[in-house]
C-alpha cells in the first residue's frame, strides 16, 4: 500500500484493505471466500450505523488542544455531545441557503471565532455530506486563514457516503492529521516508540504504555489521545507499533512511507497468549526479546487460576459482537478462560484476517459470522437462534440483546487490552453470568417490533451481491 | 452564524426523537449513514445517558445513501427500504422522514410514499433536512406533518373516546424532562376531570395523533408547539390555549387550569378547588424545606438557561414561589422573532423587569453573558458547568444537554415537578458548598472570595414581585 498524501483524503476501506461490510453464514465459508477474494455485498434492508464523520469526531476530539471546526448544519457535530473528551468545538451551521449558494464563508466565520474564543493549538475542519455534494472549497479557506492566523489547520474530508465502512473515518482523519499537522523528521530519532491507537479507550492505552514501560520502552499514543503539541513527536519515534492494526495501518503506514518511522504490527494484545505475542514481536523488534518473555510469563503466573474464577460456568457460549481483529483475539481469551464462543458480529472483515479465520475454522466451520455495523435486526435473528449465554460487545450496543434476556457485557468501560484487560474482563464476565436479573427481566416484556416473518428468515435475508 | 458546541441540533434530529416517542411509529430515515446515529448519541446526551459511539441501538430503518445514491438518485434505494421495513419491523404507520442529502439530490420523496400506499402500507413522507432548521423547529414541523398525515391512513372514530386537551410544544429529547413533564401536567389536567392528550410518550401511539382532532382544546406549551396547533385550528376549529411555557409549581399550573378552564366553560369554583389543592400540596412538601431555605440553601441570585419550556417556567417558579432573584434567562432553542416578546414579558411578570431575559445559543456568548450576570445558582445544561465553576456558582442540570442527572421519569412540572427541582437544587448547593470547603476550594459558593478582613456582606438584592407561597399558611 501506497500513501497518496498528495491526494485529497485517503482511500475508502473497501478499496484499500479490501474490506467487506455485509456477509451472513458460516466461518467456513467465509474463510473458503477470503481465500478466493471476498465480494462486496448490499443490504436491501439496513438499519443506520455510524459514518467515517463520526469515526473521525471520535477520533480527533480526542487528541489535547486540538479545535474541531464541523462544517454543515448543526446536527451534523452532535456527536460530539457523547461522554468522554471532548475538545473546544464550533459548527459553521450550513443552512439552506448555504446548501444552495455555498457555505465557504460560514466555514471561514467559524475558523476565525473558534480560534479568537478558544485559541487551540492546532485546528481540524470535518466535511459533511452537505458540503461534499455542494464541494465547498475547504482547502482554499484553511489554506488561507493558516497565514492569517497563524495557526496549523488540518481538513479532514469526511463525507458519510463514499464508503459503507465508519471506520473509514480513522484514514481520512489520519490523511488530514499527517499532510498538515505533522512535520517533517529533522535529525535523528528519538527513543520512544508512536503506539497507534485509533479507537481505544484511554484505560486501554494507559495498560498498554505501562506495558511497554516494563520493558524499559517510552510509548506515546498517536494520534488518538496525544496532544495536539506534541503530534509532531511521532515523526521521531524509533518505532511505530500497533494496537489494532486493522485501524493502525494507515497511520503506522504514512508514518514509514512519510517520516521514515519503522511500523511494527501484531494482532491486538487481547488475552493472555495474545498479549504475549505482542510484547514478544516489540520486544524482538526493539532487542528485548528476554525481558519481553520474563515479563509476560511473571504475568501469565499470576493468571494460572483464572479458569477457577469462571468455573462455575465453564464451556458457556459467548457472542462476540466486536471489531474483526478485537473479536478474533477474544475468542482465544474465552478459550483461555474456559467459556466457549457461540457465534461472531463484526462490522467489517478483510483480507487481513484469512489467517485467523481460518484458524477457527478448522476447528468450527460452522460457527456463525454475522459481517455489518450497526444491523441490530441481523443481532436479533441470529441471537434468538443461538441463545448464547453472554453477549460481549462495545459502545451500548446491545440494547436488543438485553431485550432477548441475554447479559450483556460492554466494553465501553471496561479494558479489554493487555494483561490488566484480561483480569477485568474475567471478572466483568463473572459478574453478568452470576446475576442476569436485568436481562430477564427486560425479555419479560417482549422482544420487541421485529416481524415474525423476518424472525423466521435466514439472517443473510437482505444480504446481496452488489450489482455494479 | 457559526455555533459554539451547538445544542440544538437539526431539524432531522428533531423529527426522529418526534417519532420514536410515538409508539407503533417506525421511521424510515432516508438520508446518508450517521445521521440517525448522532441523532440517538446527542439524544442520549440530552437525557443524561453516557453511551459510547452507538453501534447498533439505535436500530433505524435507514437507507444509509452512497455514493452512487448522490450521483444518480436515491428514490429506487428508497422504494427497496419502504418495502423491506414493513417485513422487517411490526408498526402502525412508517414515516419516512429525509435528511439533507435527498433534499439535495432531489429524490422523488412523494412518489415512492404515494407507491407505497397504493399497495395499502400506512406510509407518510416528511421533508425534514438538517439545514431547514434546529431539533425544535423539526419536530415542531413533523408534528403538524403527523396530525396533517395519520388521520389519512385510518379514521379517528375507530380510536375510542375523544381527549379533552391536546398537549403541545414539548419536545422530546430537545426537553430532558419531556416524559415526565407531560404525565404531570396529565395529572394536573385530571385535577378538573380533563382528559389530557399527551401526544407522546408512554402509552402513546398512532391513536393519539389521530384522536387530536377531537380534542376540546389544543395547549400550547411552547412556540414548537404553534404549527400543530394552528393547524388544529384552521382544519377542525380546535380552539388554542397558548401558555408558552412548561408550568412549574402550583402557582402555573393553578394558571394551566384556569386557562384550559376558561376555554371550556368550566365553573370557576371548580377550578379555584382545584388550584387550592394544588397550592395545598405543594405547601405541605415545601415546609419540610424551610430550614434549609432560611438557612440560605437556596442561593438567591439565579440564572436560568435552557429552552423556552423549560427556562420560562423554572425561571417564573423560583421567583414567583422561592422568592429568588432572577438575573438572567438566558433562552437558548431559538424561538422564532415574532414570540420573544412575549417571552420577555412572561419571565418578567414575575421575576420583575430587571430581570433580563436573551436568546442565545452558542456557548461562548451564554459563557460570556452569565459572567456579566455573576449569579450564585445557574439552572443550565452541562455546557454550563465551566461558567458555573469560574463563578463559584452551584449548577443544576435541568436543561439538554445533561451530564450528572440521568432523566427516566423526572420532572419539573406541574407541583411535584417543581419538588423536584426544589430537591435539585438544595443537593446541588449542598454539593457544590461541600467541594468548596474542601482544600483548593473557592471560600464560598455563590459570590466571589471574600478578604478575612472584608465587612459581612449585604444581599444585592433588587425589587421584584414577592414570594407566593415561601411563607407557609398555617
Amino acid at each position: 500500500m501506497t500513501i497518496a498524501i498528495q491526494q485529497r483524503t485517503a482511500p475508502i476501506r473497501e478499496k484499500r484493505a479490501g474490506d467487506i461490510g455485509a456477509f451472513a453464514g458460516a466461518i467456513g465459508a467465509l474463510a473458503r471466500e477470503a481465500e478466493a477474494g471476498l465480494v462486496q455485498r448490499v443490504r436491501t434492508f439496513a438499519q443506520d450505523r455510524p459514518s467515517d464523520l463520526q469515526r473521525a469526531l471520535d477520533l480527533l476530539r480526542t487528541v489535547e488542544g486540538l479545535g474541531l471546526v464541523v462544517h454543515g448544519p448543526a446536527g451534523c457535530a452532535a456527536t460530539l455531545h457523547v461522554d468522554g473528551p471532548t475538545a473546544p468545538w464550533i459548527v459553521s451551521g450550513v443552512g439552506q441557503r448555504d446548501s444552495i449558494m455555498g457555505g465557504d464563508a460560514k466555514l471561514r466565520a467559524a475558523i476565525v471565532e473558534l480560534h479568537r474564543t478558544r485559541a487551540p493549538h492546532a485546528i481540524a475542519v470535518l466535511a459533511t455530506p452537505v458540503v461534499a455534494i455542494n464541494n465547498d472549497d475547504l482547502e482554499s479557506v484553511a489554506a488561507e486563514l493558516r497565514e492569517e492566523l497563524n495557526v496549523p489547520i488540518a481538513v479532514v474530508h469526511t463525507d458519510a457516503f463514499r464508503s459503507k465502512l465508519g471506520a473509514t473515518g480513522h484514514d481520512v482523519a489520519v490523511h488530514g492529521i499527517v499532510k498538515h499537522l505533522l512535520p517533517h523528521r529533522h535529525g535523528r530519532a528519538g527513543d520512544h516508540l508512536n503506539l497507534i491507537a485509533l479507537r481505544e479507550g484511554a484505560e486501554d492505552v494507559a495498560h498498554l504504555r505501562a506495558l511497554l514501560g516494563e520493558l524499559g520502552l517510552d510509548a506515546r499514543s498517536f494520534p488518538r489521545h496525544a496532544p495536539a503539541a506534541g503530534l509532531g513527536d511521532a515523526a521521531h519515534a524509533r518505532l511505530s507499533v500497533s494496537v489494532d492494526p486493522d485501524e493502525a495501518e494507515y497511520a503506522g503506514e504514512a508514518l514509514r512511507q512519510l517520516r521514515g518511522v519503522p511500523y511494527l504490527e501484531s494482532p491486538p494484545p487481547v488475552g493472555i497468549a495474545g498479549t504475549a505475542r505482542w510484547l514478544a514481536r516489540i520486544g524482538a523488534a526493539t532487542g528485548r526479546e528476554a525481558a519481553a518473555t520474563a515479563i509476560a510469563d511473571r504475568h501469565a503466573r499470576a493468571f494460572a487460576d483464572v479458569r477457577a474464577r469462571l468455573a462455575r460456568h465453564a464451556g458457556a457460549p459467548v457472542f462476540v459482537s466486536l471489531p474483526a481483529g478485537v473479536a478474533l483475539g477474544v475468542a482465544e481469551l474465552l478459550g483461555e478462560v474456559g467459556l466457549g464462543l457461540a457465534g461472531l458480529a463484526l462490522p467489517a472483515v478483510g483480507p487481513r484476517h484469512l489467517a485467523r479465520l481460518q484458524a477457527l475454522a478448522a476447528e468450527r466451520p460452522d460457527l456463525p459470522v454475522l459481517v455489518g455495523e450497526g444491523q441490530a435486526f441481523e443481532e436479533v435473528n441470529l441471537l434468538r437462534a443461538l441463545r448464547p449465554a453472554l453477549v460481549v460487545t462495545q459502545g451500548h450496543a446491545a440494547v436488543h440483546a438485553l431485550r432477548l434476556g441475554l447479559p450483556v457485557l460492554d466494553l465501553h468501560r471496561v479494558p479489554l487490552l493487555g494483561y490488566g484487560g484480561v483480569a477485568r474482563v474475567v471478572e466483568a464476565i463473572a459478574r453478568r453470568l452470576a446475576n442476569p436479573a436485568l436481562a430477564r427481566f427486560l425479555a419479560a416484556g417482549g422482544e420487541g417490533s421485529y416481524a415474525a416473518g423476518w424472525l423466521a428468515r435466514s439472517t443473510h435475508w437482505f444480504i446481496k451481491h452488489e450489482v455494479k | 452564524m457559526p455555533i459554539h458546541e451547538d445544542r440544538n441540533g437539526c431539524a432531522l434530529h428533531g423529527g426522529l426523537r418526534l417519532l420514536e416517542a410515538v409508539e407503533g411509529v417506525v421511521p424510515i430515515l432516508h438520508a446518508s449513514p450517521g445521521c440517525g446515529v448522532a441523532a440517538r448519541i446527542a439524544g442520549d446526551a440530552y437525557a443524561g445517558g453516557l453511551g459510547g459511539l452507538s453501534t447498533g441501538a439505535q436500530e433505524l430503518s435507514a437507507t444509509a445513501l452512497q455514493e452512487k445514491h448522490v450521483v444518480f438518485g436515491g428514490t429506487s434505494r428508497l422504494r427497496e427500504q419502504i418495502k423491506n421495513t414493513v417485513k422487517v419491523q411490526d408498526g402502525d404507520a412508517y414515516v419516512v422522514v429525509t435528511g439533507c442529502v435527498p433534499e439535495i439530490v432531489g429524490d422523488d420523496v412523494p412518489a415512492m410514499v404515494k407507491e407505497a400506499r397504493e399497495q395499502r402500507f400506512p406510509v407518510l413522507g416528511v421533508s425534514s433536512p438538517g439545514f431547514k432548521g434546529n431539533a425544535w423547529s423539526g419536530a415542531a414541523g413533523l408534528a403538524r406533518a403527523l396530525l396533517e398525515g395519520l388521520p389519512g391512513l385510518a379514521p379517528a372514530a375507530a380510536d375510542g373516546p375523544a381527549p379533552d386537551v391536546n398537549l403541545l410544544g414539548v419536545v422530546p429529547g430537545q426537553d430532558p424532562t419531556w416524559d415526565g413533564d407531560l404525565l404531570e401536567l396529565e395529572a394536573a389536567l385530571a385535577e378538573l376531570g380533563l382528559r389530557a392528550n399527551r401526544l407522546v410518550g408512554i402509552g402513546q401511539g398512532v391513536g393519539a395523533w389521530r384522536q387530536a382532532a377531537r380534542a376540546r382544546v389544543s395547549v400550547v406549551l411552547s412556540p414548537w408547539g404553534a404549527p400543530a396547533a394552528d393547524l388544529l385550528a384552521e382544519r377542525h376549529g380546535t380552539p388554542v390555549v397558548t401558555l408558552g411555557f412548561v408550568p412549574v409549581g402550583s402557582r402555573d399550573t393553578g394558571l394551566l387550569l384556569e386557562r384550559v378552564g376558561a376555554a371550556l366553560g368550566l365553573d370557576v369554583t371548580e377550578i379555584d378547588a382545584a388550584r387550592a389543592r394544588l397550592d395545598a400540596r405543594l405547601r405541605h412538601f415545601l415546609r419540610r424545606a424551610t430550614p434549609s431555605l432560611l438557612l440560605g440553601d437556596v442561593l438567591e441570585r439565579v440564572a436560568v438557561v435552557g429552552g423556552t419550556a423549560g427556562a420560562i417556567g423554572q425561571a417564573r417558579f423560583l421567583a414567583g414561589t422561592l422568592g429568588q432573584q432572577v438575573e438572567r434567562v438566558i433562552v437558548t432553542d431559538e424561538p422564532p422573532a415574532e414570540v420573544r416578546a412575549a417571552i420577555v414579558e412572561a419571565v418578567q411578570a414575575v421575576a420583575g423587569g430587571a430581570a433580563g431575559v436573551v436568546f442565545l445559543s452558542s456557548r461562548h456568548e451564554i459563557e460570556a453573558e452569565l459572567r456579566a450576570a455573576t449569579p450564585e445558582l445557574v439552572l443550565g445544561s452541562v455546557l454550563e458547568e465551566p461558567i458555573a465553576r469560574e463563578l463559584g456558582a452551584a449548577l443544576v442540570e435541568a436543561a439538554a444537554p445533561l451530564r450528572a442527572t440521568a432523566v427516566l421519569r423526572r420532572s419539573h412540572a406541574g407541583v411535584d415537578g417543581a419538588l423536584t427541582l426544589v430537591e435539585a437544587v438544595l443537593a446541588s448547593v449542598r454539593r457544590a458548598r461541600g467541594e468548596a470547603a474542601l482544600p483548593g476550594g473557592s471560600q464560598r459558593v455563590g459570590a466571589p472570595p471574600i478578604a478575612a478582613s472584608d465587612p459581612e456582606p449585604q444581599p444585592q438584592r433588587r425589587p421584584c414581585t414577592p414570594a407566593l407561597e415561601v411563607v407557609p399558611n398555617a
